[in-house]
């Protein structure tokens, strides 16, 4: 019996298991066929579904802008080649993402979001910052232009998700909402300033994700909707032309010469490609007709040139990466991934939701792109990188590890598809700061052992050393749904972490990485590579499963 | 079942961390400490609290996803029909295509009137950038001052008209302008009419006016036929107004004008007005008028009148001279009028051109005594001599022998006092009247030419009765039309009317050939070659001012046609002299044989075989 064959039928044990108990759980259930529910799943989802988004936005873009590109004495092809240039730019990225370790992410995300910061400061001084279509949101990089409000939508919901992640257990309302709410406050102010209206909007789906998956209270989510309704009217009533824009989208027929001229267009490009539409390269609108036919209003020329069908395929896979954000938040060990891809998931997907339903007429007109598909350089490279930290979070998933290590691996495969070392990954930075600062400042000795953060120091009366002994109470929560799942699946490592993120000493596999890799990593604190990898060179090339620890033989 | 088990006591675990709690916010553990413990506390988060938050929120997403699809089905399916309409009107331009307007041919071919392209070059000055530099780059092309232009393309509002027929080199050479020079130029359908033979025709071929609709002869009377069916190019355009390739076109292409063909003769038509112009050139001349029809079918081959005009200046001409005098200029045809008198008496058998009469100088008519051209004692005349001599009491007298009313029938089917019916606007039918209430002394006048007015065409075209053995076909100035697809369609000649008897005719042409021979009003007339068979007429002309003849000077006229042997051609001269009391013999006589003699041999006509006969002109 292989390793392969054991954990499926370990698998299908577990669900048979499970299915007396599902009547139990509230809320709506929809359990995906055994086809569709490997341990891949949802890395191979979250490809295929961007990935197809990906191809019909190159194609889109190409279709959609080629015609204003010629109109204005340029190649045809410039704005489709610079696009897919953009894109290979942005595959690279998606690579790098999906060997960068979560550790190193997290710690950093402080800095990235100070950095951010300034760069939204320094966007908005005159000279620098590049103004336009009325917002000073960009850099002249010469070759393109940079929005650095993407970059902060990414390195907030980074930064969000480490921070919540490291309060998990200790989570009140005020550490869910401190740090969190006054730095989102931050950055708006900086992005209204711009003005950029829409950049608001993505910023603020990312705030709803990591507030939604960090367990804020229905009650204050119910409060925070009724305080954004009331800022919007605010901000509406004093900024004229957003009070144009909300008027035009109410009614865009009643002023189809300037504020409804765009709105009214997207609705004649839809309704013109009708059900079946007008074959790609057809479109009409992109005639100079509807402005920006290649990047806010994609939509509608997909809608004109592919129809009905065109458009619910875009949405569907919208829907499909939507279901594998979720699906990596609910397989995942670690916190800081479930909150990250939810986060990720809900500002992707409610981007585009966003977009689209302007376009349709269902919401007013703000910039907001459509993720993957719109015309715009570092958007879609920014983008592709979240593209390849999903990625990067699904294959972390303890199903996907132990199938992973399963698999022959040639050089090649170890490139394009790394396995993470663990599927839950400690943040390295705490301990040698931590470390740093004990050498300064002649630390109580427990503090290395009692680990590190803010959240830390409110528990230094908790013994976190005493974590075996938890593990033995019987009504500790398992910390992932895996936990439901047969043990041989949980592949977590025994390493330093903050105690938020730990998974009980009961859900942990009893020998996942081994104690022989323990004592690998003790040497050497951080490494990208596999840690099984190395502590077994043997394996890179041929994996013998039957040595491998922790699988039954 | 170890996953369900540990949900219940999930209260229990908070509570187990209480004590923990007061030891973790070090600076605020003051006001925390208050509170009931765990109240801040958020549920911590257990795995069904997760899974169902997950669940929720990919839930909500996929439902914004479904809102967004139904939206898509109403607007791609319920009402996609009405908007995809509405998008479509949107897109869709209507243009003008106008029909290039029909040529106007001679009878051999050759252009008189013809159209070509060229625009109007207008501009919307809201589209244009910089009024200066596009006024610098224009006006040499356009030949418009640059204060004009740039006056012209600051003005408010989205229209204006920089140049009127602008030849399409010059449009080539403004589409080479750099794009942002030419923003907001735009060029309209603006055809020129272009007459090549300038002044020759002029009159008959009439003109164009500003809106490109004919306002004189055959441009006026063919303009339906010339103007054709004016198309309209609807075409889905984009954002600039350009077409888009593969968009609806729904063009109506325009029918383009017909190809009118006149009888004229281009070359005869030419050397007709060059004559004219010389005989106008003579200080006694005002105006003079000729027309020269075939005999056979009554076609007018040239027909021309001075001082005549350019259509294509026409603007800068003289309005009073923008007509057609040859036909609505009326006059007092004098002698030439003793033909048809003379024909009527010999038709109703009261004459034969032998006929002897004796002719006093002189006759009483009513209050009035009518003298021949000089008194003389009574004279034994023979018809052709009363002919010949011009003797007014011989008109006279045989005209009483035919009688007033019966005399009057054959003035009408001669065709006076009625319109001829040519294809050309104008037209007068001279002044005729009934016999009944003729005065004696109008019914002395009548015969001789006075108290009777027609145009120069109806004196051409009764003489071509007699000329064509006594059948009358009313002129006629348009031979055929070309459709343009070059459907030729011939317009319908006129059937010949007989007037007086073959042999009446032939009496006549006799008769009229003494004129011109020794002892004749006309000698003058005569041409080598051709026995020429015509008439004088020297007609008082009332003076415009007094409105007695008293003063008026003289029409002075010559009708004749030629070979008298077998006659191809009518030509019909008058001059009016208001100045001199020239006899027709003398100054009309000459522009009749200068014209017919063109006509006999650039027509081809073979000269004459036998020699002219002796006439008989008084009995001694």
């Amino acid at each position: 019996m292989t390793a392969t064959t054991g954990q499926r039928s370990s698998r299908r044990a577990g669900r048979a298991e499970q299915a007396p108990a599902a009547p139990r759980a509230e809320g709506p259930r929809f359990r995906a066929p055994a086809w569709l529910d490997g341990p891949m799943t949802s890395s191979h989802l979250v490809l295929g579904s961007a990935g197809m988004l990906l191809a019909i936005g190159l194609v889109m873009v190409f279709s959609a802008s080629s015609i204003e590109a010629a109109k204005a004495g340029q190649p045809a092809w410039l704005p489709g080649v610079r696009q897919i240039a953009f894109a290979v730019i942005g595959l690279l990225a998606m690579l790098v993402a999906m060997h960068l370790p979560v550790g190193r992410i997290r710690q950093f995300s402080g800095w990235g979001l100070l950095g951010v910061a300034g760069l939204l400061l320094l966007v908005l001084v005159p000279g620098i910052g590049l103004k336009l279509n009325g917002s000073r949101a960009w850099f002249d990089l010469g070759f393109t232009n940079f929005q650095p409000s993407e970059l902060g939508k990414l390195v907030f919901a980074l930064w969000g998700a480490h921070v919540i992640a490291l309060r998990e257990k200790y989570l009140t309302v005020q550490s869910l909402l401190v740090p969190v709410l006054p730095v989102f406050g931050v950055l708006s102010a900086l992005l209204l300033l711009e003005p950029d209206m829409g950049a608001v909007v993505s910023l603020g789906l990312v705030l709803a994700g990591l507030m939604w998956a960090g367990g804020l209270s229905r009650r204050y989510i119910a409060g925070a909707v009724a305080l954004a309704a009331v800022a919007v009217v605010l901000m509406v009533t004093f900024a004229s032309y957003r009070m144009a824009r909300i008027t035009s989208f109410l009614d865009p027929f009643a002023d189809p010469e300037n504020g409804g001229y765009q709105a009214i267009r997207g609705l004649y490009a839809l309704a013109t490609g009708g059900v079946w539409g007008v074959g790609l390269g057809n479109s009409a609108m992109k005639w100079n007709i509807l402005p920006h036919a290649e990047s806010d209003y994609i939509f509608a020329i997909i809608g004109e040139e592919l129809g009905f069908l065109g458009c619910l395929v875009v949405v569907t896979l919208y829907g499909i990466l939507a279901w594998a954000g979720f699906r990596i938040a609910r397989r995942s060990t670690d916190r800081f991934v479930q909150l990250a891809s939810v986060a990720i998931t809900v500002w992707l997907v409610g981007q585009a939701v966003i977009n689209m339903g302007y376009v349709v007429g269902l919401l007013p007109v703000t910039g907001v792109t459509l993720p993957l598909i719109s015309a715009g350089g570092t958007s879609l490279v920014l983008t592709l990188l979240v593209v390849g930290l999903l990625v990067r979070f699904a294959r972390a998933e303890p199903a996907a590890i132990a199938f992973q290590r399963g698999q022959r691996r040639g050089r090649l495969t170890r490139l394009l598809a790394p396995v993470p070392a663990a599927a839950v990954d400690p943040v390295p930075s705490r301990r040698r700061r931590e470390t740093r600062s004990a050498g300064r400042a002649g630390p109580p000795p427990s503090a290395p052992r009692r680990g590190n953060g803010r959240t830390v120091a409110r528990v230094t009366g908790h013994p976190p050393s005493s974590a075996p002994g938890r593990g033995r109470r019987p009504e500790e929560p398992a910390p992932t749904p895996d936990a439901r799942r047969g043990g041989a699946e949980r592949q977590t490592v025994d390493r330093r972490q903050n105690p938020g993120d730990r998974p009980t000493v009961r859900s942990r596999p009893a020998s996942a990485a081994g104690p022989a890799l323990r004592e690998g990593l003790r040497d050497r604190p951080w490494s990208g590579e596999p840690p099984a990898a190395r502590v077994r060179p043997v394996q890179r090339s041929r994996p013998s499963r039957t040595e491998r620890p922790g699988h039954p033989q | 079942m170890p996953p369900a088990g540990p949900l219940p006591p999930n209260r229990p675990v908070g509570a187990r961390r209480t004590p923990v709690r007061p030891t973790g916010p070090a600076g605020r553990g003051a006001p925390l400490s208050r509170r009931e413990p765990g109240t801040r506390r958020l549920q911590p988060l257990g795995l069904a609290e997760r899974d169902q938050r997950n669940r929720w929120g990919l839930a909500f997403l996929i439902t914004l996803l479904v809102v967004v699809v139904g939206k898509l089905v109403v607007l791609q399916g319920v009402d996609g029909a009405a908007y995809a309409q509405a998008a479509e009107n949107d897109r869709m331009r209507t243009y003008p295509i106008e029909a290039v307007r029909g040529e106007i041919t001679d009878r051999n071919g050759k252009v008189l009137a013809y159209s070509v392209d060229a625009k109007r070059v207008t501009a919307d000055p809201t589209l244009v950038s910089d009024p200066t530099r596009t006024a610098l780059a224009l006006t040499t092309l356009l030949g418009v001052p640059v204060d004009e232009l740039v006056e012209k393309l600051s003005r408010e509002g989205r229209y204006v008209v920089l140049a009127d027929e602008v030849s399409t080199d010059v449009t080539d050479q403004i589409r080479e302008l750099p794009a942002s020079t030419q923003a907001g130029l735009v060029f309209q359908d603006d055809p020129v009419r272009l007459y090549p033979a300038g002044a020759v025709g002029g009159q008959l071929v009439g003109f164009v006016g500003k809106e490109g609709n004919g306002l004189a002869g055959i441009e006026q009377t063919f303009e339906e036929v010339l103007a054709g069916i004016d198309g309209e190019e609807r075409i889905e355009v984009d954002g600039v107004g350009n077409p888009i390739p593969s968009g609806i076109d729904d063009t109506q292409p325009a029918t383009d004008g017909s190809t009118v063909q006149l009888t004229l003769d281009q070359d005869l038509q030419f050397v007709v007005q060059q004559t004219l112009d010389a005989a106008c050139a003579d200080e006694a001349t005002a105006t003079a008028s000729a027309v020269v029809q075939h005999v056979q079918t009554g076609e007018v081959v040239a027909m021309a009148s001075c001082p005549g005009y350019d259509p294509g200046s026409y603007n800068t001409t003289d309005p009073d001279l923008l007509g057609n005098p040859v036909l609505s200029e009326v006059y007092e045809p004098g002698s030439v009028l003793k033909a048809v008198t003379l024909a009527a008496a010999i038709e109703e058998g009261k004459a034969t051109k032998d006929t002897v009469l004796n002719v006093d100088g002189h006759i009483q008519a009513g209050d009035v005594v009518v003298t021949d051209a000089h008194d003389h004692e009574p004279i034994d005349f023979t018809v052709t001599g009363i002919l010949a001599k011009s003797s007014n009491v011989g008109s006279i007298m045989l005209a009483r022998e035919v009688g007033d009313s019966t005399f009057e029938e054959y003035l009408r089917r001669f065709g006076l006092g009625s319109t001829t019916g040519i294809e050309l606007p104008g037209e007068s039918a001279g002044i005729l009247q009934d016999s009944a209430d003729w005065t004696e002394s109008r019914a002395a006048n009548v015969p001789i030419g006075q108290g009777v007015s027609v145009t120069t065409l109806q004196m051409a075209s009764a003489y071509q009765a007699l000329a064509n053995d006594g059948v009358r076909i009313e002129p006629r100035v348009v031979s055929s039309v070309t459709a343009a697809d070059g459907t030729v369609t011939d317009v319908p000649q006129p059937e010949g009317a007989r007037v007086v008897s073959e042999s009446t005719a032939d009496q006549l042409t006799y008769m009229l050939e003494a004129v011109v021979g020794p002892g004749g009003t006309a000698p003058l007339g005569e041409i080598d070659g051709f026995r020429v068979a015509g008439k004088t007429g020297t007609a008082q002309r009332a003076n415009p001012e007094t409105g007695s003849y008293a003063g008026g000077g003289y029409f002075t006229t010559f009708v004749g046609y030629a070979p008298a042997d077998d006659p191809q051609y009518v030509v019909a001269v008058d001059l009016e002299r208001p100045t001199s009391d020239a006899e027709g013999g003398q100054v009309a006589a000459p522009v009749f044989a200068d014209v017919m003699r063109y006509a006999l041999i650039s027509g081809g006509v073979v000269p004459s075989g036998a020699p002219r006969p002796d006439f008989t002109l008084t009995v001694p």
